[in-house]
Parts: structure tokens; C-alpha cells; sequence
């Protein structure tokens, strides 16, 4: 349902769970430039407003509304960069004295976004101070982790495209150099510009939040949001090996793929990752952790809105050169079709069982409702099923000779 | 068939199914209708600390650190080299394991053929098929994971308060193990542990999903009956020994700033008290005097001497309790005096009121009511909070009952005795 043009309402009504969801989401282009104060809006919108002008004043009323959980989440889609406001609280006749949550949650919701803690065009500088410098350690904190950082270098020296170099939470430099002005306005620029999708799930009147989601001073906006990206093939494989002083050592591997999301191969692809890496019976992990011994973690990723593909290995620094031999194999056994029957089967049945199982997930169905919306392509579960259950072994050797690899980045412990 | 119990929560819209089945398995069914997956989980009373033991027949038992765990990986191994958890994918269904200090649960979600999984689940776990060169490469993939876990400086902090709190217990070591002791277990030790601790009497399966539990009881019966059961008696485990804490330690490592932890050890609950009660007192009280709504917390946050890092863990079992306080901090040695000034002085504190009360109460419930909505995360949940006597969802009625008088009488009670300890890690 269309509030103003850019705002969208999606309902998603259900009985299943005791507990409702609301998303408000931001969409907007994913940019070194603003990356890093839309983070820090982010954090401010989880923070403190107005009328509740410090962390504990604004957790004292989370706290109230039934420990309400209010999070804000960062993430990107392809080109895309989103902000998220998660609220999930119960439902009103599960309160002690039958309150009516649901209208005191959007009220709330209200108040963080039209009535922020400001002084005179920008955010309060005090909490802005503190909320700036705990992120900034943690995005240090993040660098420590050995998978999460190997992975950013991998992405820095595969992709072309800069903005696709950085963390969708930015990095040190960017937030450092914003204050409590440039990220305030780019939260203004987030309310007046961004798309808007906000997701009302569970079970509630939808009259009522028709009406009060109405009543949110929300103006037109014309947001034309670009995902997809592709970058050419290129002939050479770009290298790079760090040390650190850590025990276990990285292997990360970023190969292309031209398949989209609106490519008949794109089942093909989705079969192909699961049986390379993506579950316990997958090549990756039965030949080299199972049989070999020679990692403990181990698997294949896919984004079909940027196409890559990653492989991802944490390996003792002596065995670089045997697994990533072994990992080659993986890939060209596939792409010379020696692979099973049974392989395909075991993998379609848990990809299924997984696409099944995700109706009971209040966060996937919101984002399935996003897809839905903005690709416009709406698959249906049974559509995505069949899908999968066509996909012959002919297709995902097909599929095999496209994925090609282009940057190997080697994390090298002690 | 056996009797099944049924135990009504209706102001969570919530019902359990109790089954003692003639073998002496314990069976648990929670209806969660609407829900397309199903989680079944089986869980054998056997964890981390159980490496010191007198068996039925009197005789005193000591095992290296880190078997529970070795043989949770080494029961997904099946005759003719097969693997469970590839059986378990050909039905669809998605399994895995974890081991505690406490207990070793092995689990599966799926969304069709759960007969055939429940099965699967209840077969493999009764019978061993490893050999030596199997347990040789193990200890490989094992090691691969301790030390993965030793580049985890969250993970490293949580350990080393714990081996101050009880040193030379197996609570010191990673739940694995250490390098050195997997690489003691032999193939004899494993099968040994499996018949001490794998036989009904010893387990538990818990089943959550929209299920038609007579058909549920009526296989599992079926399928124990077909498996063969062991009459081994229970084993008595060992008092934790618990030596005087290690006052002080800190390490260095790779990162950005120090991490501090406060752990407080409190002494084997003596009473006949609810432990349920006793956690729920002492997670109200920790959240009114140092969490997030509290005044302390505020004037910390603000000063930046802390930030979300900050995290309280209150753990309640019959051997063993503590409660750490931990946080990423630029001045470990001045916060921790901090912490424990706050709470020596705890009936000075503002921040306990009936108000305050009320609220963290408020929350503690909206919490628990949303961890209702995941399968997976209930049967966990459930499985952890599950004793003879109690279970999860005896919260909401603990939570009406408990007054502020009892919860700061019940802190009192445990800090009393309690004996304090710090943990740091220094940047290197």
C-alpha cells in the first residue's frame, strides 16, 4: 500500500508467532561518501530522542513497553545501501493488564523519527560524541575478527567499483571525519529522499495501523534505487597475502559469475553453491574438512546482486598451496560433471527444506516481501521449488564453466 | 504406551507433553502449531565436567579433558564409513551438535520425513563405529577448532575468568579440550563414555513443531524398543573440586582495547531452593543495579568509561555458579574496583527500587515471550532451563511471584560467600 510516492506499507498478517515485527527501512545508493554518517544515523536512531534524551532514559522505555527490542540494522544489497529500524515486541493480549502496545510502539516509532535529539540542525553533540566513539571502536573491534576482515580485503582487491571496496558500516577514517551537522543532515536527507518500505508483521488491526502509519509526515520522494552490478572478466588473478599474529590462518577466494537474479541460471547457481559449499554434505567441506582434516570451517558464499561467489577457509599457514589445489578440484571435478546424482539430490532437498522452513521466520518474510516489491518478481515458495526441482545436472556443470576466478587473498597466521 | 503428562501454560498459550518412556528415556513434546519446521532434539546428560566419575559398580573413573565433546563429533561416524549428518541432508533435514559443561545435544530441523529422522536421530546415537585412524584425524579437525577459538578475544576472556574462578577444574579448559589432553583419548575411552552415558536412562529427547504427538510417541516407543538398551546404571559425578581462586591474570593480545572481566564465584547452593528462582533473582537484580536502564550504567556509558560491550552472564547450576561482568574498557584496573565497590555497597544503591523493579521485570518477560517464536531457539532454550523439577516455562510464573524484598535477600545470599576474581587482556 502506497503512503506517499517512495513509502511503502507492506502488511504481512499471521498468527503464528506471539510476538509482532515492525521494519522501518531506508533505502538509499551506497556511497563512500555517505556511508559512514548514514551509519552513524543508525546508531542514533537506536540511542536516544527527544523526549528521551539519553541511552538510559530511551532503554527505560523500551524496557516498558515490555522490553520492546529496538535495533537498527546496516546492510547492502548489491549497489543499494539500507538502514533498518527492527522493533519486535509482543502482542497486546499477552501484557499484564491488556495495553494496547502496538499503538504506544508507532507513537514511539514516531517520536525517534520526527522528534530526534537535536540542537539547532544537528544531533546533540554529547550523545553524539559517545556514539561515534564506541563505533569507532567497533569497527576496530571488527577488524580483529580474522573471517570478517580477510573477507573486506578480498572484496577491496576483487571488486573495481570503489564503493563496493568498503564495509557497509564504513571504515575508522570515514566516521572520524563526520560530526553531529554532517550526520544529522543526512538523516534529514534519509527521511525527505530515501525510498521507504515499512513492514507491519503479525497479528493486529489493519485499519488501525493503516491509519497511524497515515499519520506519519511522510512527503513524496522519487527514489530510483539501482542493485545489480557486474564487472568484466578479467585475464589476470589478483593476489594478495597478509601476516598477522593470529593462530589460524585465512584463505578467502572471490570468483565472478555473470548470472542475475532474473537469469533462467540463476537456480542453476543457487544448486551449484550448495553443493559446493554451502552445507555439511557439500564438496568443500566432506573432501577437504571431512576427509582431509585440513579445515574446521570451510564453505562458499553467493551474491547474485554484485556476482561474486567466495570460498572461504581457515587453514593452518603450512597447507595454503594443498587446499587451494584441493579447492580447484572441487571446481573443475563439477565442471566435468564428476559429481553424483545423489549430490544434486541431497542439495535441492535442503535448499527446499531451507526455503520451506524460512515461513517461520519473521525477518525473512519481511525481506522476501522487499525483494518481491523492488525486483519486481514475485516468486512464490511452490515457484521457487519447482524451480530448484528442474534444474538437471547438465545446468549446473553449465552454470560451473561460467564461474571463473579472479582474487585470492591469504590472511597468514603464525 | 506410556502415560503422557500434560502441563498447561495458558496465559503463554503454551502446553508441554511429559512421557517417561518403560526404557527410561525421557521424551518432551512442545506443540508449536502454524510452524512449518519441526526441531527434534536428543540430549545426553554427559558434558564437559563429567571427566571424573564412580560408575554403578563403585568404580572411580578420570577421563582427559575434552572427551564429551570429541565423541559428539566421532558419533556422526556410521558403519561403512558413512556419515549422519549426510544421512540426515538426504532426508532433508538439517542436523548438528553442541556440547556444554553439562549435557551433549544432538538436533535436527526439517520440514518433512520427520519420522524418518526421528529415527535416524535416536539409531545413531546408539551404537559407535570409529577406529583408530578415524580418531587420529579427528584430533586434527578438533585442534583446527581450539585453535581457531584461541584467535577469539571475547572467547579467550570468558575462559580465563573461568580458570580463575576454578582453577584445575575442567571448567578451566575449553569445553574441547586442550591440544594436548585430545590427544590423549583413546578409542577404548570413547566407548567407554558411550555406554556410561548413552543409554535411555541418561537422555532426553525433546520434540518441537506442529506435530501429532500420539504418532510421535508411538514410533519413538516403537524405534527404542528395536534398539538395544543397555542397563548400565547411573554414574555419581564428582563435587567440582573447587580450590581458591586465582585473585588476578591477564594475557595480551591483538586488540584494539583492553577487556576486562569480573567473575564472582558463589558457593554450591545448599538449599533446596529453586536454582530457576535463585538465576531469575539474580539476573532482576544484576539488571536493576548495573544494566542498561540503571542510573551506574548511564553515568559509565556517558563518561565512556564502557560501551554495548558491557555484558553481565549469570549462570545457576546444582555444582557450580558465578556471575561475570565483562567489558571492553581503556581502564580495566580502575573498573573492575569500580564494579566491585557497587557491589559491596549494594543496599546504598538508588537504582533498586520497586520502580525499577517492575520494569527490568517487564522486560525480562518480553524477552522470554519472544524467544517463543523460534523453534530452534526454544528447543535450546528449553533443553538448557530443563531439570527435574522445573522448566522454561515456569518463567512468567516465577517472575509474577518473586518480590524485591526476596530477589535482594537471594543477591545477598549468593554474594556473601562469593569469592571474586579478575581477568584482562591487555593490547599487545
Amino acid at each position: 500500500m502506497k503512503i506517499a510516492q517512495g513509502v511503502q506499507l507492506h502488511l504481512i498478517k499471521t498468527k503464528q508467532f506471539k510476538t509482532n515485527q515492525i521494519t522501518f527501512r531506508f533505502s538509499g545508493d551506497f556511497k563512500q561518501k555517505t556511508v559512514a554518517r548514514r551509519v552513524l544515523v543508525a546508531q542514533m536512531l537506536a540511542t536516544a530522542s527527544e523526549a528521551y534524551p539519553t541511552a538510559q532514559a530511551f532503554r527505560k522505555k523500551l524496557a516498558d513497553l515490555y522490553g520492546a527490542s529496538l535495533s537498527t540494522k546496516v546492510s547492502t544489497k548489491g549497489l543499494v545501501h539500507i538502514v533498518d529500524i527492527d522493533i519486535v515486541f509482543i502482542r497486546d493480549e499477552f501484557t499484564f493488564q491488556g495495553e494496547k502496545l502496538l499503538e504506544e510502539i508507532i507513537a514511539f516509532l514516531n517520536e525517534i523519527l520526527f522528534s530526534p535529539l537535536v540542537a539547532i540542525a544537528q544531533y546533540q553533540t554529547k550523545v553524539f560524541d559517545v556514539e561515534k566513539a564506541n563505533f569507532i571502536n567497533y569497527l576496530e573491534a571488527d577488524k580483529e575478527d580474522s573471517f570478517y576482515s580477510s573477507d573486506l580485503a578480498l572484496k577491496a582487491i576483487y571488486f573495481d567499483n570503489p564503493n563496493l571496496k568498503i564495509s557497509k558500516y564504513g571504515q575508522v577514517e570515514l566516521v572520524e571525519a563526520e560530526n553531529s551537522y554532517t550526520a544529522y543532515q543526512e538523516f534529514q536527507q534519509m527521511l525527505h529522499k530515501d525510498q521507504i518500505d515499512i513492514f507491519v508483521l503479525g497479528e493486529y488491526d489493519d485499519y488501525r495501523v493503516v491509519q497511524l502509519m497515515n499519520q506519519l509526515p511522510l512527503e513524496n520522494r522519487t527514489k530510483s534505487l539501482r542493485f545489480f552490478y557486474q564487472q568484466p572478466y578479467q585475464n589476470v588473478t589478483k593476489e594478495r597475502i597478509e601476516h598477522r599474529p593470529v593462530t589460524q590462518s585465512i584463505l578467502q577466494l572471490a570468483y565472478s559469475h555473470p548470472i542475475s537474479y532474473y537469469d533462467s541460471d540463476y537456480y542453476a547457481l543457487v544448486v551449484f553453491n550448495g553443493l559446493m559449499g554451502a552445507f555439511a554434505h557439500s564438496k568443500l567441506f566432506t573432501e577437504l574438512r571431512e576427509k582431509e582434516g585440513l579445515a574446521y570451517t570451510i564453505g562458499s558464499q553467493i551474491d547474485s546482486l554484485t556476482g561474486l561467489l567466495k570460498v572461504y577457509a581457515g587453514i593452518d599457514k603450512k597447507n595454503r598451496n594443498l587446499v587451494l589445489q584441493l579447492i580447484n578440484k572441487q571446481f573443475s571435478d563439477i565442471r566435468l560433471g564428476r559429481f553424483s546424482g545423489q549430490l544434486i539430490k541431497q542439495t535441492k532437498k535442503m535448499l527446499i527444506t531451507n526455503a520451506l522452513a524460512a515461513a517461520d521466520n519473521p525477518k525473512v518474510l519481511i525481506e522476501k516481501a522487499y525483494n518481491d516489491y523492488h525486483f519486481k518478481k514475485n516468486v512464490s515458495t511452490e515457484l521457487w521449488v519447482s524451480n530448484i526441482e528442474k534444474v538437471s545436472k547438465a545446468d549446473i556443470v553449465k552454470v560451473a564453466t561460467k564461474v571463473k576466478l579472479q582474487a585470492l587473498y591469504f590472511l597468514e597466521g603464525e | 504406551m506410556s502415560q503422557i503428562v500434560k502441563h498447561q501454560f495458558p496465559r503463554i498459550d503454551e502446553e508441554i507433553s511429559y512421557i517417561h518412556l518403560e526404557n527410561g528415556l525421557r521424551l518432551i513434546i512442545i506443540p508449536k502449531h502454524g510452524f512449518k519446521e519441526t526441531t527434534c532434539m536428543l540430549t545426553s546428560h554427559f558434558g564437559s565436567l563429567d571427566t571424573t566419575f564412580t560408575d554403578a559398580d563403585g568404580q572411580v573413573k578420570k577421563y582427559p579433558e575434552g572427551i564429551a565433546h570429541f565423541l559428539e563429533h566421532k558419533l556422526f561416524e556410521l558403519a561403512n564409513n558413512k556419515d549422519a549428518a549426510i544421512l540426515f541432508t538426504n532426508l532433508g533435514a538439517d542436523a548438528n551438535a553442541y556440547t556444554g559443561f553439562d549435557k551433549t545435544s544432538f538436533f535436527f530441523s526439517t520440514t518433512e520425513s520427520i519420522s524418518e529422522s526421528l529415527d535416524l536421530l535416536q539409531e545413531f546415537l546408539s551404537e559407535t563405529h570409529f577406529d583408530e585412524d578415524s580418531i587420529q584425524k579427528e584430533k586434527e579437525i578438533i585442534g583446527q577448532e581450539i585453535d581457531m577459538y584461541q584467535d577469539e578475544s571475547d572467547y579467550r576472556l570468558y575462559q580465563g575468568i573461568l580458570s580463575n574462578l576454578y582453577p584445575e577444574t575442567p571448567l578451566a579448559e575449553d569445553i574441547a579440550g586442550t591440544k594436548e589432553s585430545i590427544q590423549q583419548i583413546t578409542v577404548e575411552d570413547l566407548r567407554e563414555n558411550h555406554r556410561y552415558f548413552y543409554h535411555p536412562r541418561n537422555m532426553t529427547l525433546l520434540v518441537v513443531g506442529d506435530i501429532d504427538e500420539d504418532m510421535i510417541l508411538q514410533q519413538v516407543e516403537q524405534t527404542q524398543k528395536r534398539l538395544k538398551t543397555d542397563t548400565v546404571g547411573l554414574v555419581t559425578r564428582e563435587k567440582l573440586n573447587t580450590l581458591p581462586v586465582l585473585k588476578t591474570q591477564s594475557i595480551r593480545m591483538d586488540v584494539a582495547q583492553p577487556k576486562l572481566a569480573v567473575g564472582y564465584r558463589g558457593e554450591e547452593p545448599t538449599s533446596d531452593m529453586s536454582l530457576l528462582r535463585q538465576k531469575i533473582a539474580l539476573r532482576l537484580l544484576f539488571a536493576m543495579l548495573l544494566g542498561w536502564t540503571s542510573e551506574t550504567y548511564q553515568t559509565w556509558y556517558e563518561g565512556g568509561h564502557i560501551d554495548d560491550s558491557f555484558d553481565i552472564e549469570i549462570e545457576v547450576q546444582p555444582n557450580f555458579q558465578f556471575i561475570i561482568f565483562s567489558a571492553d574498557t581503556l581502564e580495566p584496573i580502575a573498573m573492575s574496583n569500580k564494579i566491585r565497590q557497587l557491589i559491596k555497597k549494594l543496599d546504598k544503591s538508588s537504582d533498586i527500587n520497586e520502580k525499577h523493579f517492575e520494569l527490568v521485570k517487564k522486560e525480562l518477560y518480553g524477552d522470554f515471550m519472544r524467544s517463543l517464536d523460534s523453534v530452534n531457539h526454544l528447543a535450546s532454550q528449553f533443553m538448557t532451563y530443563l531439570t527435574d523439577t522445573e522448566n522454561y516455562f515456569d518463567i512468567p510464573q516465577i517472575l509474577e511471584h518473586l518480590s524485591l524484598t526476596d530477589t535482594v535477600e537471594i543477591g545477598k545470599q549468593f554474594l556473601a560467600t562469593a569469592e571474586v576474581s579478575d581477568f584482562t587482556i591487555f593490547p599487545k
